[in-house]
C-alpha cells in the first residue's frame, strides 16, 4: 500500500501552525500544502475532540486557533507528563544503567535493553515510577535518548541494591537478539497477550510456507489465542472490535484457497497496523494502572487523538485486508476431533436463528 | 425448475455444518440434504435476510463470543450485553461450563469458538455465492402496508420484513418458500386474508417445512 500523509502528521502540523496565530482554512490549506476540503474535515475533527476552536462566521473565513491545553512533553512516550520526583528518579536510573552496563558491556545500552532493565530494576528497588506495556513490551514512560547524558541525582534507594539489581538484569537480559530480549520480558511477566503478538509477527517470515496446512491452523490457533488475551474492559471495546474484524478476516483468508504466501506483506501490514492500535490503549490503560495520573485527562490530552487516528489506520488496512478475500469455489467444511462441546455450541446457533427479532 | 425462497434459519443450518463422526446434526443435515436433492432447482432469498438478519446474527455471535471471553478470563465476571437476547446469555453460560470439560480448559473453549465461527462465516459466503442465484425485493422497496400488518400479527419485525417480501416476490414469480421452524404464522394466506385489500392484491407463496421436503 502506498505510504500516506497520516491524519495524525497532518494534526500535527496543524497544531504547530495555530500555536503562533488563528488561521482559516484557505491560510491552512495554502501552509499544508493539502486541499480546502480535507483540512476542514481534520479541523472538524480536532473541534469534536475540542483541541481547537473557532470564531462564530461563514466556514470560508472563520479563524481557528488552539485551545489551551497541557503541556506536551517531548522526552516521553505521547508527551505525557511526569512528576519532577519521577522525572529525577528516572534519570537517575538511565544514568546509572548506562555507566554499568557500558563498564560491563564496552558499548552503550541500546533502547529496548535499556527499557527492560529500567523496568525490572525499578519493581526491584519499589521505584514507583510510571510504566506501561507498549509496542515491544513494558516501558518506563520516558524516552531513553543513547546521546544523551542524564544526571544523576539521590533517589530512594540505596546505591548499593540499585547498582546490583542493575548488575543482575543486565546479565539477565544478555542475548544475541532483539526479538529474544522482548521475549524474555514477556515470559517473564507472563504477558501471553505479548507472547501471542509476538509469534504473530513471525507471518512475514521468508521462510514459512502460509499454504501449508499444518501451518495454517497453527496460525488460527495463534489469532485465537492473541483474541482471548485481550484487554477485557469496557472501554477496550472499540479495540477488541477491531482486532476481531481483523481475526475474522484472517481466518478467512486461511480457510480459503488463495496464495497466501503472496500476501504476505499484505497480512503483515495489517497485523502491524492493528497491533499499534491495541498497544497505544495498552499503553494509557497500563500507565494508568500506576495510579500517578488522572485517567479521563491523560486520555483527554494524551491519547485520545493518536488512538482514533491509529484505530482509523487500522480499519483501512483491515479493509484493504477484506479486499483481498477470493469468492470461494470450494465449500470450506471445518473437520472436527470428537469434542463433545461442539455440539453445544451448534446448538447455540440453531436457537439463536430461531430468535431473530 | 422450482424457485425455492429459503428462510433465514435454512442458510444458517447450511453454514453451521460441521464434519465429524459422531454428531448426529438435526439442524445442519437437513439442510444439506435439501441443498443436493435440489440442486437442479433455483434458490433465491430476499434482501432483508442478506442485508439485515444474517450481519445482525454475526454480530450477536461475536458479542456472545466477547462476553464468553471475558468470563472465561474473570469467571466472576457477568455474561451481560443490551445487544443480546435473555437465551444467548444463556447459551454464554453453557458454553462458558464447557471449560470443565475440555482438557485445553478456558482457551480451549474460546478457540473452538473461534474456529466454529470462522467456518461459519466462510460457509456463509460460499453459500450465499455458489447457491443462492438471486437477493430479491430491495428493503426499500418492501410494501409497508404488507409488512406492518404482518408485523401487528407475528409481532416480530423481522419475519414481518422477509413475509412481506417473500409475498412481494411471489407476484413476480410463484416461489415456494423453505423454512426451518415450524411456526403457526408460516400459514401465510390465512393471515393475508386478515386484510380484504391486501388479500385482493397479493396471494401467499407456499411454505414448506425444509424436513417434509426431503
Amino acid at each position: 500500500m502506498k505510504k500516506r500523509r497520516t491524519k495524525e502528521e497532518l494534526i500535527e502540523d496543524i497544531r504547530h501552525y495555530l500555536a503562533v496565530e488563528s488561521l482559516s482554512i484557505n491560510d491552512l490549506a495554502e501552509k499544508l500544502e493539502s486541499n480546502w476540503s480535507t483540512v476542514r474535515d481534520i479541523l472538524q475533527f480536532m473541534e469534536n475532540l475540542d483541541l481547537v476552536e473557532s470564531e462564530k462566521g461563514t466556514e470560508r473565513f472563520k479563524l481557528y486557533k488552539m485551545k489551551t491545553r497541557p503541556k506536551k512533553r517531548e522526552d516521553t512516550f505521547f508527551g505525557v507528563p511526569l512528576s519532577r520526583k519521577d522525572e529525577k528518579t528516572l534519570h537517575h536510573l538511565f544514568s546509572r544503567i548506562k555507566q554499568i552496563f557500558l563498564e560491563n558491556m564496552d558499548r552503550p545500552p541500546k533502547d529496548t535493553e535499556m527499557q527492560k532493565i529500567a523496568v525490572d530494576v525499578a519493581l526491584e528497588c519499589n521505584l514507583n515510577v510510571p510504566m506501561g506495556w507498549y509496542l515491544f513490551g513494558l516501558i518506563t514512560v520516558m524516552r531513553y535518548d543513547e546521546t544523551r547524558d542524564y544526571p544523576q541525582t539521590s533517589i530512594d534507594c540505596e546505591p548499593g541494591k540499585l547498582d546490583s539489581e542493575i548488575l543482575k538484569f543486565i546479565e539477565y537480559y544478555r542475548v544475541k537478539y532483539t526479538r529474544e530480549l522482548v521475549k524474555k520480558q514477556y515470559e517473564k511477566f507472563g504477558n501471553k497477550l505479548y507472547l501471542a503478538k509476538e509469534e504473530l509477527r513471525k507471518l512475514g517470515h521468508e521462510r514459512l510456507d502460509l499454504n501449508n496446512i499444518e501451518n495454517k491452523k497453527a496460525v488460527q490457533k495463534l489469532l485465537s489465542t492473541f483474541l482471548f488475551y485481550l484487554p477485557t474492559k469496557e472501554d477496550s471495546k472499540e479495540i477488541v472490535e477491531i482486532a476481531t474484524n481483523y481475526v475474522n478476516i484472517m481466518n478467512k483468508l486461511l480457510i480459503s484457497k488463495i496464495n497466501l504466501n503472496d500476501l504476505k506483506s499484505d497480512l503483515v501490514d495489517a497485523f502491524e497496523a492493528t497491533w499499534r492500535c491495541i498497544a497505544t490503549y495498552y499503553f494509557f490503560e497500563t500507565i494508568c494502572e500506576t495510579k500517578k495520573y488522572d485517567r479521563v485527562v491523560l486520555y483527554d490530552n494524551f491519547f485520545k487523538l493518536p488512538l482514533e487516528d491509529r484505530k482509523e489506520i487500522a480499519i483501512e488496512y483491515i479493509n484493504h485486508l477484506e479486499n483481498l478475500l477470493p469468492e470461494e469455489t470450494e465449500i470450506p467444511v471445518l473437520k472436527i476431533e470428537k469434542v463433545e462441546a461442539v455440539d453445544l455450541i451448534k446448538k447455540s446457533y440453531e436457537e439463536m436463528a430461531k430468535d431473530t427479532e | 425448475m422450482k424457485c425455492f425462497f429459503l428462510d433465514m434459519g435454512v442458510i444458517i443450518g447450511y453454514a453451521s455444518y460441521l464434519e465429524s463422526s459422531f454428531n448426529i446434526d438435526s439442524f445442519a443435515k437437513p439442510v444439506i440434504q435439501f441443498v443436493n436433492d435440489y440442486e437442479n432447482d433455483e434458490f433465491i432469498t430476499c434482501h432483508y435476510i442478506v442485508d439485515k438478519d444474517i450481519p445482525k446474527f454475526q454480530k450477536r455471535r461475536q458479542i456472545i463470543r466477547n462476553e464468553i471471553r471475558k468470563k472465561l478470563r474473570n469467571p466472576q465476571y457477568e455474561i451481560q450485553s443490551e445487544e443480546l437476547h435473555p437465551k444467548d446469555i444463556e447459551w454464554g453460560n453453557k458454553i462458558y461450563e464447557l471449560k470443565d470439560k475440555l482438557s485445553g480448559g478456558e482457551l480451549q473453549v474460546f478457540q473452538l469458538l473461534v474456529q466454529i465461527d470462522s467456518t461459519f462465516d466462510a460457509r456463509i459466503d460460499y453459500f450465499l455465492n455458489n447457491h443462492i442465484k438471486n437477493v430479491v425485493v430491495p428493503i426499500e422497496t418492501i410494501d409497508e402496508t404488507l409488512r406492518v400488518h404482518f408485523q401487528s400479527i407475528i409481532k416480530n419485525r423481522s419475519d414481518a420484513h422477509i413475509i412481506a417480501s417473500a409475498i412481494q416476490y411471489n407476484t413476480i414469480k410463484p416461489i415456494h418458500v423453505v423454512t426451518t421452524d415450524k411456526g403457526d404464522f408460516w400459514k401465510l394466506q390465512k393471515l393475508l386474508e386478515l386484510d380484504y385489500k391486501l388479500s385482493q392484491k397479493y396471494k401467499a407463496p407456499k411454505v414448506s417445512f425444509i424436513k417434509d421436503l426431503i
